[in-house]
């Protein structure tokens, strides 16, 4: 079992908050000082194309990244385009076969729902692979990372024995009472089933969950990187917060959910602090007045309910540029600095 | 209190509040309910995600469900099996939860099935839905297609047609997404906007938090530090002339937030 140096950090935090551009400064800090880094986004929305200028056409394959000074490589999670790569591997370099199962086909498109889990099968191969010195990790907002960190755990009930036993038992004759009682059940389950959903649904999902069984050591191997990212101290968490939005509730609570898969490795980012531009402004009219000192201690009300005994956490101001790419330049030299 | 203007025209029986993630849905769409009730309507706020927001709309004298999936599920499977025990068994079972589990986007098919099916029972009924954002939008979409495709017969696939008809009549469903000032929020919205259109349903995009509202009767000269946002607003508006505005609020709690906004929702109807 090879344990691979690359060190993964994952940027997650609630909508808007700025998880995609700050995890773009910081592949960028990282390419910039030498090392080889892969940023990818497991986030349907796929904003990082913005940030990146790479189009959607780039989505399933890793690419090269050049309008920055440091290149790096960029990844979009594609469902379909991990599936095709994986047995494409398992077929030790033969063509990956079109997909017919129509179960498959339908649930590998890009919103097909299947995302999470191969959001964790990407991460897998990419980390296994040993290439990177960094993966740095764009997530989609607020709890849906959740549903990625327990892609896990749902991989492996799914791929629990008792039911991988029970699959090939649906077709095949059953001999002992045990498995009889089981075939009957899950035979009565099926039934049930047909009649809701109709019968060739049940014939193609009973073929696309052989096919999948058949990379059954990929999806397991993938179900042990939350563990990875818990207990490996090369990886490392970044929790983005917004001094611009009143969401610290709910900051506070991705924290403690995601307490069991961060461990000790978390950092939070506070970003988008505009005191330093606000406070040297004097504004005549009311209105405005207002408007200054509702922007000063939503920010202060922020800062101080938050609660940074337990990690350190990093400040990042506003940026007024409007081009993504111009946020991503203005931003990094934080980064610089911290390190000091 | 109701609404001197109470003839509410075109009013739909399911709006679904949408859009990039932080953008201010929630609040919003809260308002938007708050404004029906005010003006008299029948009003269901509705969510599956996020927030418990039992004791917000308690506060706010609005109704909330949450749904729960397996709930949903059950319902569902106990009407088309006939057997209210047969479905708690299935709903029970390991095996039939993890398979579950493992397909998201089936989750928002219930969903939807079940939230157009409160929508036919009760005829006086609005539901307001609070919507997860883009991308979970996009799929929660478009799970009736897939899940249609999947099924080519059977009860699913009848009910799922008979839905897809349902919520594609114009009459019955619109799809509010909501948009804030900033490049990748524009663009994600066009994104959104065109992968909602090209499944059927209407559209009607608003944007929040706007300073162009907010500073409407003032006349500022000294804006400081939000001149380039509200510069990077006026020229959003150019290039979308009708596009209804939602004013950024000075207010602390979001009760009252949500209050001083519900005044304001008469364009998102």
């Amino acid at each position: 079992m090879s344990h691979p140096k690359t060190k993964i950090e994952t940027f997650f935090g609630t909508g808007g908050v700025g998880k995609t551009t700050l995890a773009t400064t910081r592949a960028l800090y990282l390419a910039e000082k030498g090392h080889s880094v892969l940023l990818m986004t497991i986030d349907p929305s796929k904003r990082l194309k913005q940030v990146l200028n790479i189009s959607d056409d780039t989505s399933g394959k890793v690419s090269k990244v050049d309008s920055f000074k440091a290149s790096f490589d960029g990844l979009l999670l594609d469902p379909l385009s991990t599936f095709l790569g994986l047995q494409e591997e398992r077929n030790q370099g033969g063509k990956a076969q079109e997909i017919k199962n129509k179960i498959l086909q339908i649930l590998l498109r890009p919103y097909g729902g299947l995302h999470d889990i191969f959001s964790l099968v990407e991460l897998s191969r990419q980390f296994n692979k040993g290439t990177y010195d960094y993966i740095v990790l764009d997530t989609p907002p607020g709890d849906h990372l959740l549903d990625f960190l327990e892609s896990g755990r749902k991989i492996n009930k799914f791929f629990n024995k008792k039911f991988m036993e029970v699959f090939t038992q649906i077709n095949q004759k059953s001999s002992s009472i045990f498995e009889l009682a089981i075939k009957t059940g899950i035979n009565k389950l099926l039934s049930y089933l047909e009649k809701v959903t109709g019968k060739s649904f049940v014939e193609d999902f009973i073929e696309a969950v052989n096919k999948v069984y058949q990379l059954r050591e990929d999806f397991t191997l993938a179900a042990q990187i939350p563990n990875d990212l818990k207990n490996n101290p090369n990886h490392h968490w970044y929790l983005v917060t917004s001094l611009n939005q009143k969401k610290i509730k709910q900051a506070g609570d991705l924290k403690e959910k995601t307490k069991n898969y961060t461990g000790e490795h978390l950092t939070f980012i506070l970003n988008q602090s505009q005191k330093e531009l606000i406070i040297p402004w004097n504004p005549e009219s009311q209105k405005l007045k207002e408007i200054k000192s509702f922007l000063l201690n939503k920010e202060k009300e922020i800062l101080n309910s938050f609660s940074v005994q337990e990690a350190s956490n990093i400040l990042f101001p506003e940026v007024i540029s409007s081009s993504p790419k111009e946020h991503v330049l203005e931003l990094k030299n934080i980064w610089e600095k911290e390190s000091k | 209190m109701v609404h001197k203007a109470n003839q509410i025209r075109n009013l739909k029986r399911l709006y679904v509040f949408t859009g990039k993630a932080g953008v201010g849905k929630t609040t919003t769409s809260l308002a938007f309910a708050k404004y029906l009730k005010n003006s008299g309507k029948k009003v269901l706020f509705m969510d599956f995600e996020g927030e418990d927001k039992k004791e917000l709309c308690h506060d706010l004298g609005l109704d909330y469900k949450r749904l729960d999936l397996f709930q949903s599920l059950e319902i569902y499977i106990g009407l088309k099996l006939n057997s209210q025990i047969v479905a708690a068994w299935i709903t029970s079972s390991e095996f039939f939860r993890s398979i579950v589990e493992i397909v998201p986007g089936m989750s928002y098919l219930i969903y939807l099935g079940h939230i157009m099916d409160m929508i036919k029972k009760d005829k006086d009924l609005t539901i307001v839905l609070d919507s997860p954002s883009s991308g979970h939008a996009t799929m929660m979409l478009q799970s009736a297609y897939h899940y249609r495709d999947l099924f080519k017969s059977g009860l699913l696939f009848a009910d799922i047609q008979k839905m897809l008809q349902f919520a594609q009549d114009n009459d019955i469903v619109r799809i509010n997404i909501c948009t804030i000032p900033t490049e990748l929020a524009m663009t994600e919205t066009q994104e959104l906007k065109n992968e909602i259109q090209s499944m059927n349903f209407e559209t009607k995009v608003f944007l929040n938090n706007s300073f162009t509202k907010l500073l409407e009767d003032e006349n500022c000269q000294d804006l400081g530090p939000l001149t380039s946002r509200i510069k990077l607003e006026k020229s959003i508006l150019e290039e979308n002339k009708s596009l209804p505005l939602v004013s950024l609020s000075l207010m602390h709690h979001e009760q009252d937030l949500v209050k001083e906004l519900s005044k304001d929702m008469g364009e998102l109807v």
